[in-house]
């Protein structure tokens, strides 16, 4: 039986660099959670009560460009329960209209990301900003049985799109920090 | 951004601005009535006559207020009362919806209400 001194460099580097995913997927996941309540909260305050932010996305953008698809995935969709936990909300069809949302959005992004390096973590975002109104509305008009609530999709399309930008743009410095500290 | 971001989002920008009007032409000024659809039923509340009802959802109440020729959400159970902070709709196809009470209210004009009830 070796001791741990006698452990290869090799697995040694192995597990530090697992260690340091999990770490920073637990971190994401934190960041992620924040951001979501801190947007819930703000809701109270929007013009545009139906139109989120998409803050949290920051964080799972991140997380996708870090740590890769699965392990965003799993940040993705335990952000959103742990904030439907912190709101109360979970189990209700708000948490159904969440996680539509953030499959929805994470498939795009994830489809946009496999198209190479012709796409930076702003054209993830714009795409998972988009895909995640879209999942969001059609969920909601199931949810309720009620079809005219797609006719709010164009415009909540085109605000998402600024949305996108934006967090796009945030992410992609938090990134190449993330990766120069990694 | 790269190009490709770029032409990406003038790709969905452009889908969602050619929807806007198709949506629009779809509708018909000038909507009559209000149909309030819960989890009990349907409920259709004339726009011309101020009436304020309560409507029971999945987790609660759901106040619905119809007032000078436009409908609003006053109150409601739901936990982030995304529906009472909606501005009040008053033209064909606006629509109201608190997801949480799987409760919807939407100006319709003649002819396509499907009474169940009418309320006056």
């Amino acid at each position: 039986m070796r001791s741990s001194a006698e452990v290869s460099p090799r697995l040694r580097t192995v597990s530090t660099v697992a260690s340091r995913r999990v770490a920073l997927g637990g971190m994401l996941l934190v960041c992620a959670v924040a951001l979501g309540l801190i947007e819930s909260w703000l809701l109270a305050w929007s013009p545009v009560p139906w139109l989120r932010l998409g803050l949290a996305n920051i964080a799972v953008v991140v997380a996708l460009s870090c740590i890769g698809p699965r392990s965003a995935f799993t940040v993705s969709l335990l952000r959103v329960a742990l904030v439907g936990v912190a709101a109360g909300t979970l189990f209700g069809p708000g948490t159904l209209l969440a996680v539509s949302g953030a499959v929805c959005a994470f498939g795009a992004m994830v489809a946009v990301r496999a198209a190479g390096p012709r796409f930076s973590v702003v054209g993830w975002s714009i795409a998972g900003a988009s895909a995640h109104v879209v999942g969001q509305f059609v969920a909601a008009a199931v949810v309720t049985g009620s079809p005219a609530l797609l006719s709010l999709v164009p415009l909540s399309v085109l605000a998402s799109l600024f949305l996108g930008v934006a967090t796009g743009l945030i992410a992609r410095p938090l990134i190449s920090r993330v990766m120069s500290a990694a | 951004m790269t190009r490709s971001d770029r032409i990406l989002a003038l790709v969905i920008g452009v889908l969602a601005v050619v929807a806007i009007p198709l949506i629009a032409a779809a509708s018909v000024q000038g909507g009559d009535s209000v149909v309030v659809t819960g989890p009990g039923g349907r409920t259709v509340l004339e726009l011309g006559v101020d009436r304020t009802v309560v409507v029971d959802g999945l987790c609660g109440g759901v106040v619905v207020q119809v007032s000078q020729g436009s409908v609003r959400v006053t109150d409601s159970t739901c936990p982030d009362r995304v529906c009472v902070h909606s501005a009040a709709v008053d033209s064909h196809g606006g629509v109201i919806a608190c997801v949480p009470n799987g409760v919807t209210v939407v100006v319709c004009g003649d002819g396509e209400r499907g009474l169940d009830a009418v309320v006056r």
